[in-house]
């Protein structure tokens, strides 16, 4: 079921993944800017410099000397930085769903019993958490289980005293309504 | 796991910021060469020479301009965009927290648009399965309870038995 007349008001509630990938992404603009800088400038520099040996010509202004640079460049500043960009992408979803794979298959395995198998979910650090995360309700699910089973071991022991059967046979109940409340 | 629509989004919000910061970079060294050289032969020759200097400066200047607009606007995308999947974890997170205190957990829902609507689908397979075991285990508890009360007799017996089924049925779990 969808809420769709209240909305979150926060938006930058995951630090570690909303800010990790804008990290990511301000990494690629920033190197590609500094490539663009360094090339353009040596471009620009060698073009003016020759072009002022050729200041008979008429110019009227020094666009019309750097036009093609420029716009080359510009134009390789955007598809590089796309690219690069569209390939950090992909890698960035690729390994957020391979960890929320992994969590995935392991609450399946859980709820077919496997709640020891730690999950160690690859990808971002905030999905291993999670992982980590799923791994503390899944122990808690089985210490509980295992009082349960603690119960049961010591109804079946047959070393209780008259009367005491009754009393842990009610903490059995009790511990069974706990689990999963 | 997470819709195609919504990756395609992404990637056309950030190709727009990175047009939009090569077009803001363009129209900066567009302005800065478009300025008029007049004169004779030596003046254009100490104009370009001139301007070869400075082209360092307004070109570093830019490429910072440029760098701090798109990462700022790339954040602003990023943020926006992966709330969608930082908002699920976010909330199961909570849920966990939680189920973990021993609070009554209800099943999960995401809301309209969200990503990743799969954790909720596990988490919320993993409580149901545990509940159905649960149920089936206070059945077997409660039949034991029921025949006790009807024959007071074999209750011990009754109990016995249930204690036997319970040890297999929680068995499964490890």
């Amino acid at each position: 079921m969808t809420n769709s007349v209240t909305r979150r008001r926060i938006m930058y509630i995951h630090p570690r993944l909303q800010g990790g990938a804008a990290l990511c992404f301000a990494a690629v603009v920033v190197v590609g800017a500094a490539l663009f800088a360094l090339v353009v400038y040596y471009d620009l520099k060698r073009a003016l410099w020759q072009t002022s040996y050729m200041g008979h010509f008429t110019f009227q202004t020094p666009y019309q000397v750097v036009d093609k640079i420029l716009l080359t460049h510009l134009a390789g500043l955007f598809l590089g930085v796309l690219c690069v960009s569209v390939a950090v992408f992909f890698l960035l979803v690729h390994r957020v769903r391979a960890g929320i794979g992994r969590v995935t298959d392991v609450l399946k395995s859980s709820g077919e019993g496997d709640l020891s198998t730690p999950t160690e979910a690859p990808g971002p650090k905030s999905i291993a958490v999670y992982g980590s995360q799923v791994d503390a309700a899944r122990a808690h699910t089985l210490s509980r289980i295992e009082e349960i089973r603690a119960e049961l071991d010591f109804l079946s022991s047959g070393t209780q005293a008259p009367g005491e059967f009754r009393n842990r046979w009610e903490a059995l109940k009790e511990k069974i309504g706990r689990i999963a409340p | 796991m997470t819709e195609r629509g919504y990756l395609f989004r992404f990637l056309l919000q950030l190709s727009a910021v990175f047009a939009f910061g090569a077009l803001l970079l363009f129209a900066a060294l567009f302005l800065f060469f478009s300025r008029p050289i007049q004169g004779d032969y030596s003046s254009v020759f100490f104009a370009l020479r001139h301007l070869t200097e400075f082209s360092l400066p307004m070109v570093s200047f830019s490429a910072l301009v440029y760098v701090l607009l798109v990462c700022g606007a790339t954040a602003v995308v990023c943020v926006y965009a992966i709330h969608k999947i930082a908002g699920p974890i976010y909330r199961m997170e909570r849920v966990i927290e939680s189920y973990i205190a021993g609070e009554p957990v209800r099943r999960v829902s995401f809301r309209q648009g969200d990503q990743a609507t799969v954790l909720a689908e596990s988490f919320n397979g993993f409580i149901d399965r545990v509940r159905e075991d649960r149920q089936a285990w206070m059945e077997i508890v409660e039949r034991a309870d029921e025949a006790g009360r009807k024959n007071p007799a074999a209750a011990q017996e009754e109990m016995e038995k249930a204690v036997a089924l319970l040890r297999k049925a929680v068995s499964k779990y490890r």
